[in-house]
Formats: structure tokens, sequence, C-alpha cells
């Protein structure tokens, strides 16, 4: 048994690929939707999936941070350009470009590669207790992972103040 | 030892298949925040891999967590900074179509 | 201890003077001095010449004397390959020395002769300047003592005559007579090549005379089949060079067409010198041909062949220097018969007294052409009268070719016969009846000779003038200058005398020089007095249908006889054939060749331009400035690499930790 869990594993298999599907359907939502808002809608349950898959695996921490930061913002980042940078007609357009179909190509290389490593190998099959508390996390942050930890503090402010330079509205002649 | 039908390599195929997912999205899409998009699912992928993978080789090391944290901050910064460029790109072209911002073309 | 001064000195004499007069003397204004150069390098390589040959014959032991000098020693590494030495030098001995006297002497006499003949013509220094060039490459031919250096001479030789036929340029005919010269001699040169480079492989050296060492006791080593099949081979190779050369079948096409260049030419190369290269080089690699039978009954019987076929051509001629070019190419297949029946004096005796006949005979045609200007014979006629210097040594020059007692041609004729009637070589090896076939060709040519070359001086210098009248109807034929009725008269004296060089009174002077023993008369005594008799009647003959005026062709009608005048005549088809055959084969290939030029080759060439154009397009796909293009191909290539990695096993990297 997991470590405050009390799940059979029948149930956690049901689970899992419960949240494995929801993240793959959505998923293909995402990248096939012609409506781009219905499509960034779809990472929603995209993200919650995944963070389902995060508890499921017993890092509830991160999953909380998954809901927080993808769900929370990133998604609502993507909506709010989506609706400034309405094109004409941007509904009818084509979702997709000329090269789609090397692209699903491509993707289905990079997929069948992957997979049939992953499924050859033999991964070891133990499975230890979680003990990734919070506060065990808080402190290999700010102890053992400090440098990592405040350079992408750094990174967010870089980030931060970069975003605003380069979306200020100046007068710039459009080259199109 | 622990009861689980679940073992690494189902995690490890979710991941690979939402990453193949996500590949296709950015290549495939014309419109810029769409790419981006499939950009945010490919890190998201890889993010399940890193769990996973602390999962079962070992619990006890946290840099699986950590490494996690520190891509869902990357990610955000990238998002922020991704998409005030497609603003800027939409200022200045007009529109956001990828195909449309060929000006490195030749 | 007599002085021989050194051999190379004697082609070296006209090498400076050809080097001089092409810098100086190649201008019209300056070009009268051009002869004097040339004559005097002519005399002083004369008595040198002279010196070795008498120094020769008072120290038989000094021969061979040879000068060696190292040109280049090739070391290959494989054991097998000796070390090959290519080296330049100079060889005397009697044979050589012969040679070297005859042609300096009629040089010497026909250079002189040109000062008169080529007087006003605009390339006067440019004749003297190729002249000197021809004998230098004739004496270093001559001097050679190994058969690379003999090959490299033969093309120098084989050059100037090209240059000197084709000296009147201007005109086509002599340009293309000159290209038909050099081409159909290259013909046989290919194969003198190629024998040449088979005996030195299997001898590891060039030089004659450690070839002949080794070919006489039996150390060669021959690359295929056995010595005797090997050294035929070689023979018959080095005898396909003399056949081009000396114009014998079936390369003799381009002789008679060389008469398009100025009649001194015709004299001193198409008579007496550079078509007498060929006999020499059989006489000077006969070592090879003696120690193959076979390979000497093959020259025996093209040379009579030739002969025959010559002389009937002769017959039937109009212009004079084509009768003495197919007259010439008929005795050098007596040479040749000679040779091959195992003579080598007897060849050269014949060589030597041709020389000096031939080249009188062509310096008096030469003397009619300047002064009628035509060299149709049927345009002459009486000439007898107005030119009876020439006249007169034109008949020594006839007589003595048609082989009348006692002048020189009666002696090497006789001898030549003699040979072929007593060879033991041709009796072996096409038994004695088919030695007497040739014997009887060797027979029926003395008849034909007499007869074609009564004709011609009947024709020319007998009965009414047939043209050339002006308008008073006087004919304008006039005597030649002094200057060339000297080299006339001298050659006519020699004409006359030359016999005694191997005559019973002078005890056979010329084969005791060349150490072989007394003429083979023996039981051939008979030959002497029909080959006579042959003579006087071809004369008596000619003299009945051509004398003074008559033509008795006119009077032969009947069908049969005027088709076989149609194709003797004509050459026996000969020209014709090569050109139909031969030229036009030869053009069909080369037009595939052009075709396969133009289209595949070309097509190459073009296939590969439009590759470059396709894949600039097509590369150009890289540079489309779409950044999801770039992408694709990123993410291409890197599940690519996964691949390679996870399933070819190549890694290149650190150790990896293996297995969970």
């Amino acid at each position: 048994m997991q470590g405050g869990r009390a799940v059979t594993p029948t149930v956690e298999l049901v689970l899992f690929l419960l949240a494995a599907a929801t993240v793959l359907v959505a998923g293909v939502a995402v990248v096939a939707a012609r409506n781009l808002v219905r499509a960034a809608f779809w990472l929603l349950p995209c993200f919650l999936g995944v963070a389902g898959l995060f508890v499921l695996l017993g890092a509830y921490f991160l999953a909380a941070i998954q809901v927080l930061i993808y769900a929370g913002a990133i998604m609502l980042l993507l909506l709010f350009v989506l609706m400034l940078t309405r094109d004409a007609g941007g509904a009818l357009a084509a979702p997709h470009n000329r090269q789609a179909v090397w692209a699903l190509a491509a993707a289905a290389l990079v997929a069948g590669v992957t997979l049939s490593v992953v499924v050859a190998f033999p991964w070891p099959l133990q499975l230890a207790a979680a003990r990734a508390s919070t506060t065990a996390i808080g402190e290999a942050l700010l102890r053992t992972y400090l440098l990592p930890f405040e350079v992408a503090s750094v990174l967010l402010l870089a980030a931060i103040i970069g975003a605003i330079v380069i979306a200020r509205s100046e007068p710039s002649e459009p080259t199109s | 030892m622990m009861q689980s039908y679940l073992q690494l390599h189902h995690y490890l195929i979710v991941a690979a298949l939402l990453f193949a997912v996500g590949a296709f999205g950015v290549l495939a899409r014309r419109n810029a925040v769409a790419v981006l998009m499939g950009v945010e699912l490919m890190l998201n992928a890889a993010n399940i891999n890193f769990v996973a993978f602390w999962r079962y080789i070992d619990p006890a090391r946290l840099e699986g967590q950590v490494f996690v944290l520190i891509v869902i901050t990357v990610a955000a910064a990238e998002a922020a900074v991704g998409l005030a460029l497609v603003l800027n790109i939409y200022r200045t072209f007009g529109t956001v179509e990828v195909d449309r911002v060929n000006t490195l073309k030749g | 201890m007599p002085v021989i001064w050194p051999i190379w000195m004697i082609p070296a004499l006209p090498l400076a003077s050809f080097l001089i007069i092409a810098a100086l003397f190649l201008r019209p204004e300056r070009a009268r001095f051009a002869p004097y150069v040339l004559v005097a390098a002519l005399v002083a390589a004369l008595a040198l010449s002279l010196q070795a040959a008498l120094g020769l014959w008072h120290y038989p032991a000094l021969a061979p004397l040879e000068q060696r000098a190292t040109w280049l020693a090739i070391h290959p590494d494989s054991a097998a390959g000796a070390r090959l030495t290519l080296e330049v030098g100079t060889l005397l001995d009697p044979l050589s020395a012969l040679m070297l006297v005859v042609v300096s002497l009629v040089s010497l006499l026909v250079q002189i002769y040109s000062i008169g003949y080529m007087r006003g013509d605009r390339g006067y220094g440019r004749y003297f300047a190729f002249m000197s060039l021809f004998s230098f490459s004739m004496l270093g031919l001559v001097v050679a003592n190994n058969f690379l250096e003999i090959y490299v001479f033969w093309e120098l030789v084989g050059l100037c005559s090209y240059l000197l036929i084709g000296y009147y340029y201007q005109t086509a005919s002599a340009a293309n007579a000159a290209k038909k010269a050099f081409i159909v001699t290259r013909f046989g040169d290919v194969g003198f090549l190629l024998g040449i480079i088979a005996l030195s492989h299997a001898g590891a050296t060039f030089n004659f005379m450690q070839l002949q060492r080794l070919i006489e006791t039996g150390g060669l080593t021959p690359f295929f089949f056995g010595q005797s099949v090997f050294v035929t081979v070689v023979a018959l190779l080095i005898f396909s060079g003399a056949v081009g050369k000396s114009a014998q079948f079936p390369l003799h096409v381009w002789l008679p067409d060389a008469m398009e260049g100025p009649t001194p030419v015709s004299a001193l190369i198409h008579a007496a010198t550079m078509v007498a290269a060929g006999v020499y080089l059989v006489a000077r690699a006969f070592f090879v041909f003696h120690a193959s039978g076979s390979a000497l009954v093959v020259v025996a019987c093209i040379g009579a062949f030739t002969a025959f076929l010559a002389a009937t051509i002769a017959v039937t001629q109009s212009d004079i220097k084509r009768v003495l070019a197919y007259s010439t190419i008929s005795q050098l297949g007596y040479m040749m018969l000679a040779l091959g029946a195992g003579s080598v004096a007897a060849g050269m005796f014949h060589l030597t007294t041709h020389a000096f006949f031939k080249a009188l005979l062509f310096l008096c045609a030469g003397s009619v052409i300047h002064s009628v200007g035509t060299n149709d014979m049927w345009e002459m006629g009486g000439l007898g009268r107005a030119m009876k210097w020439t006249a007169a040594t034109a008949a020594i020059g006839a007589l003595a070719l048609s082989g009348v007692w006692p002048l020189s041609g009666f002696y090497s004729k006789d001898y030549v016969l003699a040979s072929v009637a007593t060879s033991s070589g041709l009796a072996s090896a096409l038994g004695v009846g088919g030695r007497e076939v040739l014997l009887g060709l060797g027979l029926v040519v003395v008849f034909l000779t007499a007869f074609y070359m009564t004709r011609l001086w009947a024709v020319i210098f007998t009965g009414k003038p047939r043209g050339g009248r002006d308008q008073q109807g006087r004919v304008h034929a006039h005597e030649s200058p002094w200057v060339m009725l000297l080299p006339l008269v001298v050659l006519a004296t020699l004409a006359v005398f030359a016999g005694l060089l191997n005559h019973g009174s002078t005890g056979m002077l010329l084969n005791r020089f060349m150490g072989v023993g007394e003429a083979p008369h023996g039981e051939a005594q008979w030959l002497v007095w029909v080959s006579l008799g042959l003579a006087l009647t071809g004369i008596a003959t000619s003299w009945a249908i051509y004398g003074n005026g008559r033509n008795g062709v006119a009077a032969v009608t009947s069908a049969p006889a005027l088709a076989i005048y149609r194709f003797v005549q004509r050459k026996w088809w000969m020209d014709d054939f090569y050109h139909g055959v031969v030229a036009r084969g030869v053009l069909a290939a080369s037009r595939i060749f052009a075709w396969v030029d133009r289209h595949v080759v070309n097509g190459f060439v073009d296939g590969a331009a439009w590759l470059m154009g396709v894949g600039g397009r097509w590369l150009r796909q890289a540079e489309t400035g779409q950044l999801q293009l770039y992408v694709l191909v990123l993410l291409t290539a890197v599940a690519a690499a996964g691949f390679v990695l996870a399933y070819l096993g190549i890694y290149v990297g650190p150790a990896l930790a293996t297995g969970p």
C-alpha cells in the first residue's frame, strides 16, 4: 500500500487509465481543434489529467502546483493573448499548415522510437513508499537546491521584464 | 513492497504519446498561440516522465520533483515571453499565422 | 691507329645547318645564302663518312665501333623486370658506313642541284632548312645504335618528308599528299613500335648488339609462345615499319602522291634515302629476321609482289614522276626480295646503285619539268635536241635501271636474282617451286622495267614535240644551268661505274667490306644471260611501240587488253579500295564517336548541370524562413538519432551503465 492512499491496485489501475485517457484525448483535441479558444480550453482537462497522474505517482505537491500554474496561469495567459490577437476570419482558417502530413509522420516516428525503447527495456519494478512531503520539498529547495531555486527566480524576473518590454505597444511599421 | 498493476513503462508510454501529440501541434498548427499550446503539452509530457522516474527508481531522492518544479517555472516564464512576442508579431505583421512570418526566407 | 672522328658529328653537322638556316636565312632576301650552309655541312659530313668507311676498310677489326651514353636508367622494383636503360649512341660497322657514304653523297649532289632548281621560289630558305633537318634525321637514323633511337629518327624522317611533300602547301593536292604519306606510314610505324616494345621487353634492352647476342645465344625471355614464334612476330612487326617507310604492298600508296613535292625532294627522300631506310632497318635488324625463317620468306614474298605490282602500274602512267615513283617502289621490292632471300649484301648493293641512278633519273625529270613546265610526258617530245646533257644522262640512268651491261644496275640486279635463285632459306620454306615463282616474278619485272623506262625516255626525248610550243611554234625547252647539270653528270658517272663495287675485278669489294663471301652464282650462270636478254627485249619492244614519236598503245583495242590496261592504270584499284573501305569506315566510326561525344559525354555535363539546378532548388527549401519546417527537420533528426542509438548499437560517448 502506498503511503497515505488506501486504494486497491485495481482501482489504481482504473484511475490511471482514466487520467491517461483524459490527458491524451484532451491533448489531441488541443492540437486538432479548429477553434482556437476551444483548443485553449481543451488544455484544461489535459493539465488536470496530468495532475491526476502526479497524484497517482504520489507527488501531491507537484500535482497542486501543476493545477495552480498550468491550469490556472498559463492557460489564462494563452486565452488572453488569443483574445488580443483575433484574426479576421480566424475561425475559418485552416488549422493545419501544408506540412501537416510530414508533421504527423515525424511525430509518429518520435513516438515509435520512444515507445519501442520504453516497452522493451527492463525497467526496475520496485515501488518504494513515497516520502515526499511538502516540508521535505521546501527544505530541499532552500538547502540542497538553493542555487537552481534562486536562478529560477531570476529567470522569472527576467521573463517578466522581458515580456513587458516586448509586449509594450510601441509604434512599429508592419513589414508583411 | 507495493502491490500494483502499474509499472513504470505505463507512465512512460503516456508521456511518449503526449509528447508526440504536442510535437504534432508545434509542427502543424498555423496559429502561433496554438504552437505554444503544443509546446506546453510537450513540457507536460516531460514532467510526467520525470515524476514517473522519480517514483520508480528512488523516491527518496527529491531531484525528480525539484526538477519538475523548475521545469514548470521555466514553462511559465517561457509562456509569458513567448506570448509577448506573439503580441508583438501581431502588431508588426497584422497576423499571427506562422506561415506569413517568413522574412527569414532565402 | 687511324683517327676516325666521332660518328655523332656526322648527323650533328646538318643539324647545325638547320639551326643556322632557321635562325638567319629564312627570309627571302637572305635566303640565297641558305644552301651554302647546307652544302658545307654535307661536304664535311661526306668527308667524315668516307673517313669512317676507309678506316673500317683498312682495319676491319675495329667494327663494330659503338659509342654509348645512358639517357635514362629505369629501375623497376620487381625482381622479374630487369633494369631497362634508354641510351643514345652511335654504331659504326660496314653496314652503317656504306649507308653513310651513300646518303651523304647523294644528299650533297641533290642539294647542289636544288640551288638551281629552287631558285626564285619564295620558300627557298624554308626548303633548305627542312632539307637540313632531313639530312640530320636520316644520318642519325643510320648511325643509331638501338631500336629506340632509330625509331626516334624514323619518326623525324617521316616528319621531314611530310614537311617537304607539303612544301607547296597552298595547293590542296600537296597538302593532302603530305597527310597521306604521314598517315599511311603511321600504320607501319605502329607495328614497328609494338615490335620494338616487345623485343626490348623480352631482352631488357634496346641495343642492337646486345639483342643480337641475346637472340643468338637464346638468352631472350619471350613473354608469349616460345622463342621462335616470338621472334617471328617481332620480326614481322618491325617489318611492318619497313613496309610503310619503303612503300611496299600494301602501304605503298603514299609514294606516288608524294611526288607533289619539289623534284629534288622526290629524288633525295623518295628515291635514294628515306625510302631506303626501310631496307636499312631490315638489314640492321637482320639478326631478328635471321632467327626466324618464316619472317624472311614473308619479306621476300612481299618484296617480289610489290616489285611486280608497281612495275605493271608504271607501264601505264603518264606523269613522269609517277612513273619514277612506281619504279622506285618496284626496285625497293627488289631490295626486300634480296633481303628475304637471305643476302644483306645483295640488298645493300642494289640500294647503293639504285640510289645513284634513281636520283639521277629524278633530277633529269626535274630538269625537264623545270624547262617545259609540265609533268605530263605526252605533252613533251623531242626534247633530246634541246636538252642534250639531260637526255644523255637520263639515258644512262634508264639503261642502268633496266639492268643493261656494263652499267651498275646490271650487276646489282643480277646479284639480287642470283641470291634468290640460290637461296636455301627460300627453298626450304617455299619449296624449290615457290622459290622459282619469286625468281620468275623478278625476271618479269626486269622486262617490265626496261619496257617502261624506254617508254619514258623515248616519249620525252625522241620524236617530235607534242606540246610546249609558244606563239611562234617554237619549243621553249632549254637546257638547265650548270649547277643542275653537274650533279647529273656526277650521278651518271656513278651509275656507270658503281657496279665495280661488287665486281670480280675489284675482288667483290663490297662483299669483302661487309664481311660476306663471294657472290653465290654457282650454278646460276644462265641467270646473267636471261636477265640481260629480258632487259634488251624490253627495250626493243618499247622502242618499237614508242620510239621516235610513235604511240603504239592507241592500236590496242581488244576488250580484255583494255580491261587489263584500265585495271593496271587505276593502280589495281588500291587507292579506290583504301578510300572506299578504310577512309569511309573510319569516317563512319568517327560519326558514331561524334554522336557519342555530343550526346553522351555532353549529356553527362548537361546532366550534371541539371542535377545542380534540381539540387539547388531542393536545397533551397532549407532556407524558407519557415520555422516549423526547421523544427520538423530537427525533430526528425533527433528521432533518427534515437533510433540509431537504440537499435543500431552505434554510440559515441561516455560509457553507460547497462541494465537496471
